[in-house]
């Protein structure tokens, strides 16, 4: 797949995660009382990059949505909040892949990174507050991790499947690192 | 769905189910209050049950009204503290980021330094 | 191009997990040097909020220990136990100072608090070792008490001697923990420790400020709550010592009644007004020990009246059908964390 061709995919991806980012943020409070509930769907984006294209590539697109979204809509704060979110899970995930392709699927993958994705969450929050306390939302956010995780998993699968079967990748390099 | 994926799911919620039980507020046994903490210091802590009160700062209103405590108004952008709606119980909380609010609700038992007896 | 990709994601992964790492560990300020250790016949925990505070924790902790041998009435080679004995000694300063500023905490609650008490707490063997469950027999009572007068201690300041009248004994436990928790507080404050809190059998002593700033939430135990450890209140304390006295900390129980170890040195028994918990905060723990036990046996009234006389003094007192009553002063430090308990 040459350069340009895999840029431009690339910054398709990047588009996608933050308009669908955006739309997201409309949507009502999944877990009441806590903003960083949500479905997480921009992250499909980033773990189809993943398991079609490369960790450098699913890294890039996390950290170049998490940058647009920040410099579009957002302030510092938040951008600290969804880097450590998205670099943690997304360093879950690839792990996750490295070590045990075989007795994974996109489901297990998906569920572990949106645990990993809270959790990097919470802990930037408790620096910025200074406080520990933030980690009782702990428990429920790792409890719709399951729910969210499993559900990008699926959309992720639908996508890979139907790119699959075009040849929009072809010569794409597998993970491989 | 492959054996290891069921495996991730039950860890998270076993992990779910331990911390809710490790994180669920001891007998409070006692009155509650309301603390807000700016910037890491505490600088309002009121009783949670107590006479109708409020606090501000050039950012942020939090305001307790018959055991119930909400973010009125914060001049935040994502406004997420403002859309987080009411809480009413020990260990439950609102937080703005932004402008490194947080709201807490404690019981009094909380965080002793020492007793004297 | 893929090498710098992968170094990039290396530094990006890595710094993701310092992140993570920083949010999730110890929160800043939580760094502290803490030792507990059994002296004066109860558990002494000195914790500095500094992390390399071990000296100065062993250097309180020896001058405890110093001062319970040589001002321990159950100790017979202790300075206290040979003047009990020998009915007059020769006394070192520091001990010297401990009975006087006894004596003159006597002479200020009219004899509420009294360091002569030895006969009674012999007599009625509370805290001693074999538990006591027989009240003494009413002459023994009366005969104990005639022999409890601070009036009769003769201190001659050039000699440093003490005299005591035949029969008569001095028990320091009244106050010795006060001066203890002093001088434990005037060694930490020699090495410049800033925040600390020094709990000396529930005689506590809080010093500067927790670190982030906000002053130190010390509890007041709840004179009846099963379990222990639970308290009715939380006084918030800066450079301050808290010592309370109540029905609670040693008795036994017969006939329904319970008999404590704060005796009424008019009558030689247990003080009966209704009191069951009396703590006094002040700037000098030495004065809020002794204190405390007046407060105790005077009740509320007289109680309050006499720590409103002392300056620098606050206190708290609660009673029987768990009224409390406080000090003007430290009422707006004052935290109820009980409902079955009313600030009056």
């Amino acid at each position: 797949m040459n350069r340009v061709r895999r840029l431009v995919f690339l910054s398709l991806l990047v588009a996608m995660a933050t308009a669908v980012n955006y739309l997201e943020g409309l949507m009502p409070l999944l877990v009441p009382a806590f903003p960083g509930a949500k479905l997480g769907l921009a992250n499909v984006f980033s773990l189809f990059a993943l398991v079609s294209l490369g960790a450098a590539d699913a890294f890039t697109v996390v950290v170049v949505r998490c940058l647009l979204v920040a410099a579009v809509w957002g302030q510092p704060v938040s951008l600290a909040y969804s880097l450590a979110g998205g670099l943690l899970s997304m360093l879950a995930m690839w792990a996750l892949i490295r070590l045990f392709k075989e007795r994974l699927s996109l489901y297990g993958v998906s569920a572990a990174g949106a645990f990993f994705h809270n959790l990097g969450q919470l802990c930037v929050a408790a620096i910025i507050l200074q406080s520990g306390y933030v980690f009782g939302y702990l428990p429920v956010l790792t409890a719709v991790a399951v729910p969210t995780g499993l559900f990008v998993g699926a959309a992720t699968f639908l996508v890979k499947k139907a790119v699959d079967k075009t040849d929009l990748l072809k010569g794409a390099k597998k993970e491989a690192d | 769905m492959k054996k290891g994926d069921l495996l991730i799911i039950a860890i998270l919620l076993a992990t779910a189910a331990l911390l809710f039980l490790a994180f669920s507020p001891r007998d409070a046994g006692g009155v509650a209050y309301v603390v807000v903490i700016k910037d890491g210091r505490q600088v309002f802590r009121e009783p949670l049950h107590g006479t109708d009160t409020h606090w501000a700062d050039a950012h942020n209103r939090v305001v307790v009204r018959d055991g119930r405590v909400w973010m009125e108004w914060s001049d935040c952008a994502n406004q997420v503290c403002v859309h987080s709606g009411e809480i009413g119980e020990a260990g439950q909380q609102i937080v703005c980021l932004p402008n490194r609010v947080m709201v807490r609700i404690e019981a009094a038992n909380a965080a002793l330094d020492g007793i004297t007896y | 191009m893929k090498k710098h990709v992968r170094k990039a994601v290396a530094v990006a992964a890595a710094l993701a997990c310092a992140v993570a790492a920083a949010g999730c560990g110890p929160q800043a300020g939580e760094e502290r040097t803490t030792r507990t250790r059994f002296l004066l016949g109860t558990v002494v925990t000195l914790t500095a909020y500094q992390s390399d505070a071990g000296e100065t924790l062993d250097r309180a902790f020896e001058r405890i220990g110093q001062i319970e041998d040589e001002m321990s009435a159950h100790k017979p080679d202790s300075q206290i136990g040979r003047l009990n004995a020998e009915g007059t000694a020769r006394l070192t300063a520091d001990v010297f100072f401990v009975l006087e500023r006894a004596l003159n905490m006597a002479a200020l609650s009219g004899g509420a608090f009294d360091p002569t008490v030895l006969p009674l707490s012999r007599l009625w063997r509370i805290g001693g070792e074999t538990k006591q469950i027989k009240v003494p027999p009413a002459d023994e009572v009366e005969k104990a008490r005639a022999l409890v007068d601070y009036k009769k201690v003769a201190l001659d300041g050039e000699t440093g001697t003490a005299t005591l009248e035949k029969g008569m004994g001095v028990d320091m436990g009244g106050i010795a923990k006060g001066y203890a928790a002093d001088e434990a507080w005037r060694i930490f404050r020699e090495d410049g420790v800033k925040s600390a809190v020094l709990d000396l059998g529930g005689n506590v002593v809080a010093i500067g400020t927790r670190p982030d700033g906000r002053p130190w939430r010390i509890g007041i135990r709840d004179p009846r709550a099963q379990p222990e450890g639970a308290h009715y209140a939380v006084l918030a304390l800066s450079d301050e010592a808290a010592v309370t006295s109540g029905d609670y900390q040693r008795y036994f129980e017969a006939d329904g009644l319970r008999y404590h170890h704060i005796f009424d040195t008019s009558t030689g028994y247990p003080a009966r007004n209704g009191v069951v918990s009396a703590t006094i905060v002040s700037k000098d723990s030495t004065t809020a020990d002794a204190l405390s036990t007046a407060v105790f046996v005077l009740g509320v009234d007289k109680g309050l009246a006499l720590v409103e006389s002392v300056e620098g003094t606050e206190a708290l007192v609660v009673t029987e059908d768990k009224k409390v009553y406080a000090t003007p002063g430290i009422r707006d430090r004052v935290e109820m964390a009980s409902t079955e308990y009313t600030l009056q």
